[in-house]
């Protein structure tokens, strides 16, 4: 399994290299991939491309994905994008 | 209550600055989830502004007025681009863009596009401060 926490905001000033550390994590591991949101408060739409792109990477090597340490406010969102119906989302 | 009126350079780096500085500025004062709502409401539209109307060309800017009262929160986000056509771009609009509008339909009660696209005006609801979360 894999693991990462970005620990700051998913939002289009840190979005590039986020997205760097992820595809180099994800390269490094096996099996499902978790992203640990704590700490993260904000995720702007550049975030949510990340996020539903990250998934779909991994859903073509067969990989699960899901997120954890959702704040509420960023749950709330993720549901209103129905991002819920891809990956599981705690 | 809150009054902002600031011009701003139409870059990326500078809506980041702006955003945090409105998130210290409510912290605390605000509910956390109408908080949450107008950053990242503002977030959309100014994001907006930089990549379609300053087209990350150096020298541009974008003027943001924001205001609150206790129940409402209003802004707005103008810039020098060329503009767009709302009516060719809502329900069409697709990846980043569609889900910007899409966000921006989710938490704002109204929203609208004047002076040709160049400026995107909405609102929010605020509720009871001593109610917050």
């Amino acid at each position: 399994m894999g693991t990462y926490a970005p620990r700051r905001d998913i939002v289009v000033a840190a979005v590039d290299a986020i997205k760097t550390e992820i595809k180099q994590k994800i390269a490094e591991t096996e099996g499902e991939f978790v992203l640990d949101l704590e700490g993260v408060e904000m995720v702007d739409s550049k975030g949510i491309g990340l996020l539903i792109s990250t998934f779909a990477t991994l859903a073509e090597k067969q990989r699960g994905f899901r997120l954890v340490g959702t704040a509420p406010d960023l749950l709330e969102l993720f549901r209103s994008m129905r991002m819920h119906q891809h990956f599981a989302i705690g | 209550v809150l009054n902002w009126n600031r011009i701003l350079p139409a870059t990326v780096d500078a809506v980041e600055t702006f955003c945090l500085s409105l998130r210290r500025e409510l912290a605390g004062s605000w509910r956390r989830s109408d908080a949450f709502a107008a950053e990242l409401v503002l977030r959309e539209v100014m994001a907006n502004a930089v990549e379609h109307g300053g087209r990350f060309e150096p020298g541009q800017t974008i003027a943001v007025q924001l205001t609150a009262d206790g129940a409402r929160f209003k802004a707005r986000v103008s810039d020098h681009g060329q503009g767009f056509e709302a009516s060719a771009v809502l329900g069409v609009a697709t990846g980043e863009r569609g889900r910007g509008l899409r966000i921006l339909d989710l938490y704002a009660t109204t929203h609208a596009f004047e002076d040709g696209g160049r400026t995107v005006a909405f609102e929010l609801p605020l509720r009871p401060a001593e109610s917050k979360e």
